[in-house]
């Protein structure tokens, strides 16, 4: 995608660019991110580091925002990892979940059982880890895979399915109990 | 491969269907609701909408202090022409200071400022007209040095 040029702070034109493309992929680049860091939060606080940064970028147009903003999100992934410092918390009010909230036990069960998947999830390569995120998170078919990894549909289910598998198998290795 | 790690772990692998599931449910929890709000700007987007609320909020405050220096000012005012009338009253009708001493005639000599360098020579001390300038204070004046 071209973007206006940028530059300038209080252009509505521009404010309004930057909303609409949030809306359409603030969650693909929260999975890109995820794929990396296999942090939730930390993925989303690179997400809104990367508009961040382009909010306040007074440079030369940009001619793709998303590979920009994927540029920015990984270089600041990589800072944090480089300076290990703890993940940041994001708002209370963001942490709320819609609907009602489960009891202390099922929360506890719950947060154990995502603890274990997650750790598994970081066994696996990046690219299977991106192919589950993209599936699971975005809900993206094969063919919007292949746009973004650069290869096959067919390519996309293979390794989406090895991926899985591969997963179970961690899982399993870990002593996992499914329901 | 299957098979060995079912015998190792004791569990059961699970279906396409069961990962499925499983990892739907993971991602529905792990996806930040936030993710589905609007791009939370920098604050200084409503910086002008800040700056009208706090200079409202400052305009009954500013008020009162500017009514207090009026009253300090009108009270210093007040103060410093009474000081004026008080010195005004001391002083003497003829508009001379009471503590004044009589005014004594002027010798001729401190009339005339007769100090030389040159100390007390003749042609330093005389003077040569009314304004006090010495012969000798003539003399370099009409004949410089070349």
């Amino acid at each position: 995608m071209t973007s206006p040029a940028s530059g300038r702070q209080n252009d509505p034109e521009r404010d309004q660019m930057i909303d609409t493309y949030y809306r359409e992929h603030s969650r693909e680049l929260w999975a890109l991110f995820y794929a990396m860091c296999s942090d939730a939060e930390r993925a989303y606080d690179a997400v809104q580091e990367a508009f961040l940064r382009y909010y306040d970028y007074h440079g030369e147009p940009v001619r793709d925002l998303r590979a920009w903003l994927l540029r920015v999100g990984q270089n600041w992934l990589r800072d944090v990892a480089r300076k290990k410092s703890s993940s940041c918390g994001l708002l209370p009010e963001l942490d709320d979940f819609a609907g009602d909230r489960p009891s202390a036990e099922d929360s506890l069960k719950l947060s154990e059982r995502q603890g274990q998947i997650r750790k598994a999830m970081q066994e696996l390569n990046e690219d299977d880890r991106k192919v589950l995120v993209m599936k699971y998170s975005m809900d993206w078919s094969a063919a919007q895979m292949a746009t973004v990894m650069d290869c096959s549909a067919a390519a996309i289910d293979m390794r989406l399915s090895r991926a899985r598998r591969r997963l179970a198998e961690i899982l399993l290795e870990h002593g996992f109990e499914y329901e | 491969m299957n098979d060995s790690l079912m015998n190792n772990s004791g569990g059961k692998f699970p279906s396409d269907e069961q990962m499925d599931g499983l990892l739907r449910g993971f991602f529905q929890q792990e996806v930040p609701a936030a993710l589905d709000r609007p791009f939370r700007r920098p604050a200084m987007i409503t910086e002008p909408v800040s700056v009208q609320i706090v200079a409202q909020s400052e305009l009954p405050k500013r008020t009162p202090r500017n009514g207090q220096l009026i009253v300090a000012s009108a009270i210093s005012i007040l103060a410093m022409t009474l000081v004026v009338a008080f010195t005004s009253q001391s002083q003497q009708p003829s508009g001379g200071f009471s503590n004044n001493r009589p005014e004594q005639p002027v010798e001729a000599s401190e009339q005339l400022m007769l100090v030389s360098p040159q100390g007390d020579s003749d042609k330093s001390n005389h003077a040569v007209g009314e304004d006090g300038v010495t012969q000798q204070e003539l003399e370099i004046e009409v004949s410089p040095k070349e």
